[in-house]
């Protein structure tokens, strides 16, 4: 599990995008396969084989601001020692924010909020 | 504003938008100042003004957030999660910002000693910079005094608003625009042309109701009673085709053209409620009552 772990941190900080869409994308993955296996089970057509490509795109949107969110407590607590790495997350930075206002105003439009007094 | 079905009123006070934009504005600047610019070169004042802007923006996610969280309601607590992640990278800044300069004796002068000190070592920033966010909400809500905006207009935009937690006004309940009738769809458009006459209650929710939907209403009310087996039959096909049209008209422009274009239909409606009912006005007149009408039983009759 350490492996794991210190072998992620190395991605990170070398692709900290592409790590972090990767691990969105494997939480997606996680939640599909325990809903496939859960419809399965219990017998039921909540979850069909056809649902598993859409419900991966849908959950790695929604796995994503919580993985960023994951990414940042642990870097709350880790500093980088390199200057390549601390550049690396500057970059991680801006873009998680980027990220975070583009998912937050689509988020907006999807709840029934009217901004309009 | 009157909102529909289950629409929520504005968690920020629309008015106070100006007001919350530059503060957000401010506090990205500073990160970026900050995060980019390298510190060694940096006036100290500067850069603690700086780390102010990140606080100004700290406050307005948190503020955000607790106007915003529900832990019932999972949309809200997504809501959250970019104001939180904010609130680190400003946390991680700060902490990198007094991690990066240390404490330099040669800059000691003997006029303001003190304050250089004080200045130069860096540890001293992030309440030093606390200190300062007062003075800089100052100046920036000053400045933005000369573009309408209210000086308190940082507090009255979470305050002045309706179903949040820090919400003091209270909103009129939201009216239930019914997507499955054309004419109650109609209803909903443009008061001068449509004319609502007042509300009324359908299925336990609250509808504008205007005289053509009374008609249609009414011209249903009557069919069910004198041809119940055509009026089923009726019921069954519009039901049927009826929804999925009414479902996808939203904007009010729409439902007034579907008000003109159901006008011949209320027309006919209404001369077949003048030939086969003998007081047609109070059978209008009572559809879609807030309240159950009296019977002929009932208190209100024996107390006359």
């Amino acid at each position: 599990m350490k492996v794991i772990f210190r072998k992620i941190g190395k991605y990170f900080y070398i692709a900290p995008i592409l790590t972090t869409l990767i691990l969105s994308f494997i939480g997606s993955f996680f939640i599909v396969a325990t809903l496939l296996i859960i419809s399965i089970i219990q017998n039921s057509s909540n979850f069909l084989f056809q649902d598993i490509l859409p419900g991966l795109l849908i959950y790695s949107l929604l796995t994503l601001p919580i993985v960023l969110t994951i990414e940042n407590i642990i870097l709350l607590f880790i500093k980088p020692k390199t200057e390549e790495k601390e550049k690396a997350i500057k970059i991680w930075e801006v873009v998680a924010m980027s990220i975070g206002v583009t998912f937050t105003l689509f988020y907006v439009s999807l709840v029934n909020i009217v901004f309009d007094d | 504003m009157q909102l529909y079905n289950h629409e929520i009123h504005t968690p920020i006070a629309t008015k106070s938008f100006l007001t919350m934009g530059i503060i957000a504005l401010v506090a990205v600047l500073g990160y970026m100042i900050l995060r980019f610019s390298p510190i060694e070169k940096m006036p100290p004042l500067f850069a603690v003004l700086c780390i102010s802007a990140l606080y100004l923006g700290i406050a307005e996610c948190i503020l955000w957030c607790v106007q915003i969280f529900n832990a019932l309601d999972k949309d809200m607590i997504l809501l959250c999660l970019f104001p939180l992640n904010w609130v680190l990278i400003a946390i991680r800044t700060i902490k990198d910002v007094v991690h990066q300069q240390t404490f330099k004796k040669e800059n000691v002068s003997h006029k303001y000693k003190h304050l250089v000190i004080l200045l130069n070592n860096t540890s001293n920033w992030p309440w030093i910079a606390f200190l300062a966010a007062i003075p800089l909400l100052g100046i920036l809500v000053a400045v933005l005094i000369l573009f309408g905006q209210e000086p308190d207009s940082f507090i009255k935009a979470w305050t002045e608003t309706a179903d949040w937690n820090l919400s003091q006004k209270v909103a009129p309940q939201n009216i239930y625009r019914d997507e499955h009738y054309l004419c109650t769809v109609a209803a909903g458009g443009h008061p001068t042309i449509v004319k609502p006459m007042r509300t009324g209650k359908r299925h336990g929710h609250r509808v504008i109701v205007n005289r053509q939907l009374c008609i249609a209403n009414a011209f249903e009310q009557l069919l069910e009673e004198r041809t119940p087996n055509f009026h089923r039959f009726v019921r069954t096909l519009y039901d049927k085709t009826g929804y999925p049209i009414a479902k996808h008209i939203q904007s009010p422009y729409i439902a007034d053209a579907i008000y003109f274009i159901m006008k011949p239909l209320e027309w006919i409606f209404l001369f077949f409620l003048y030939m086969f009912d003998a007081k047609p006005e109070n059978r209008i007149a009572v559809q879609y009552p807030h309240s159950v009408p009296p019977t002929l039983n009932s208190a209100f009759y024996q107390q006359k």
